[in-house]
């Protein structure tokens, strides 16, 4: 194996206006408070990544790997949001999108919950497959994002999964022949509201 | 290694040391607050733990601990100590999330009420049929697994004192200086490899008869740490005997030392007395004796004079080496 090298230590300032940028113990992307550009450590260097934020009312930014999907399975190509409502037997579809249009993965990209909650705040918002109009946020502070978009492609399958019928879970032949191919990624912040120790999205009739 | 490490390295804004947990991405200097991200080649951050016995201490641990592992006192003061080498052995350390689903299928058991004809009911228990389950994994991971090839170190594991010490930045050029800093040989995918299937094994219930999982890696923190261990030798006699020591506790960790000391009076006895009562009996008598003697002797030890002179004059000899480790 080749050598692996000394410990590298960078430190945290937004490569545009120079600022410190904020950053918890397990943050990936980091978003200045003065410019609002948003930067990702690459390799030791930081790397712009373009966050979005969706409108709605609500104090907690919490973010979001949006993910446009296509799944084959022994039943055939699932790669619109018509084929993924017969897929999960359950899908609602957010207003002014056609059956046609892409199905989208919602994956948290924050940890602002246990592992098995993660999975089903992704299960619960794919499934409602929200309409998103995005707006120019400043001065806002988004929840930690500790995780990358590979992570996101990594967690996709099972939140996927999570969200198709029982009966097709339990098929051995429906799993064998399962095969999840994602789209590039986008970030994007959800407004919640924060109401005693859950966080509530309005719009989606949404409790987390 | 788990346990809440902490990593001192120094600000490269204004130079002030600054200690972040280990398994963190970034910290905060206490100097200037300026966040830093704490990083190394491929994402991988390298760190080392300082030894806390030098060598003299290392030598006096080896003393004490073959003082009571029932060596021979007189032998352990005259121990000759070779030149030491302190050496750095690599650990890698995982943190993240593991995530993805598994289905099984598995055997289940049918509890049925049986009346014989004594009309006495009792409850017998039966194979059902197979079930199917699909399960989420979605669970924290904390794997750490040695990068080296330590058998040879008898090292199997950091020592619990590794978790409240202070671990380093790794910076090469100063280690190698110090000691020989032997490099990781299993790879950073095969350590992912070995935690998942971790992951795997602790959410795999039991009688399972078929299973069908795919288990992937989130927020992975990836780690390599260098552990400190001296390794020297000492003589005693004609022998050279190897030693490795856990440089931070002091914990002998591999060696070979010498044998207690046995006296061996019961065979050479056992024959002189045999042969001369046989002779005292007849002459002939005594003559087959130690013509068996001879035979034995010749077939085991040896005719010549020196294994002769071993047999009956050397009547104290060392037991085989202890191996330890």
């Amino acid at each position: 194996m080749d050598r692996i090298g000394d410990v590298k230590v960078i430190p945290l300032l937004c490569p545009d206006c120079g600022s410190r940028l904020p950053s918890e113990e397990e943050d990936v992307i980091f978003v200045c408070l003065s410019c609002n550009a948003t930067w990702e450590l690459v390799d030791g260097s930081l790397a712009t990544r373009e966050l979005r934020h969706s409108e709605g009312s609500g104090d907690v930014l919490l973010p979001f790997w949006i993910l446009p999907f296509r799944v084959t399975t022994r039943e055939g190509v699932v790669a619109s949001r018509g084929g993924f409502r017969n897929l999960t037997g359950a899908l609602q579809s957010g207003v002014g999108d056609g059956e046609d249009s892409p199905p989208r993965l919602f994956v948290p990209a924050c940890t602002f919950l246990s592992p098995p909650q993660l999975v089903r705040a992704g299960r619960l918002i794919t499934l409602r497959q929200p309409s998103l109009s995005f707006i120019e946020r400043r001065d806002v502070r988004v929840s930690p994002i500790v995780f990358r978009e590979d992570d996101a492609r990594n967690m996709g399958e099972i939140i996927l999964l999570s969200t198709v019928t029982e009966a097709r879970k339990k098929s051995f032949t429906f799993l064998e022949s399962f095969s999840f191919h994602p789209g590039k990624a986008i970030l994007c912040t959800l407004p919640f509201t924060r109401q005693g120790a859950k966080l509530f999205h309005a719009a989606m009739n949404l409790e987390l | 290694m788990t346990g809440a490490m902490t990593a001192a390295i120094s600000c490269p804004q204004c130079g002030s040391p600054f200690s972040f947990r280990e398994g963190a991405r970034n910290g905060l200097c206490p100097s200037c607050g300026t966040s830093l991200a704490v990083s190394g080649e491929s994402g991988i951050a390298r760190f080392y733990l300082e030894e806390r016995l030098d060598l003299p201490r290392s030598r006096a641990a080896v003393r004490k601990f073959l003082a009571t592992s029932g060596v021979d006192g007189k032998l352990v003061e005259t121990l000759k100590f070779e030149k030491g080498e302190l050496c750095f052995l690599p650990y890698w350390s995982l943190k993240g999330l593991a995530v993805g689903w598994q289905w099984t299928e598995r055997e289940t058991v049918v509890k049925e009420e049986v009346t014989d004809e004594n009309g006495t009911t009792r409850v017998v228990e039966r194979r059902g049929p197979r079930e199917q389950f699909f399960e989420t994994v979605a669970s924290p991971l904390d794997f750490s697994s040695p990068a080296f090839d330590t058998t040879s170190f008898g090292l199997m594991g950091i020592a619990l004192a590794g978790s409240v010490l202070p671990l380093r930045g790794m910076d090469h050029a100063l280690l190698t200086r110090r000691g020989t800093v032997y490099d990781p040989v299993k790879g950073a995918d095969q350590v992912r490899g070995e935690a998942l299937a971790a992951a795997r094994d602790r959410s795999r219930p039991a009688g399972v008869l078929r299973i069908h999982d795919s288990v992937r890696l989130c927020s992975e923190k990836l780690a390599l740490t260098s552990y400190p261990v001296w390794r020297f030798s000492f003589s005693a006699g004609e022998r050279v005997y190897p030693v490795v020591v856990d440089a931070i506790n002091g914990r002998i960790l591999k060696a070979r030392f010498p044998g207690a000391m046995e006296t061996r009076l019961f065979a050479p006895m056992l024959v002189i007395l045999l042969v001369v009562f046989s002779w005292t009996l007849h002459s002939a008598l005594g003559a087959v004796a130690l013509l068996a003697f001879l035979v034995w002797m010749y077939t085991s030890h040896g005719l010549s004079p020196a294994s002769l002179a071993v047999f009956f004059f050397r009547l104290t000899r060392r037991k085989e080496d202890v191996r330890h480790g």
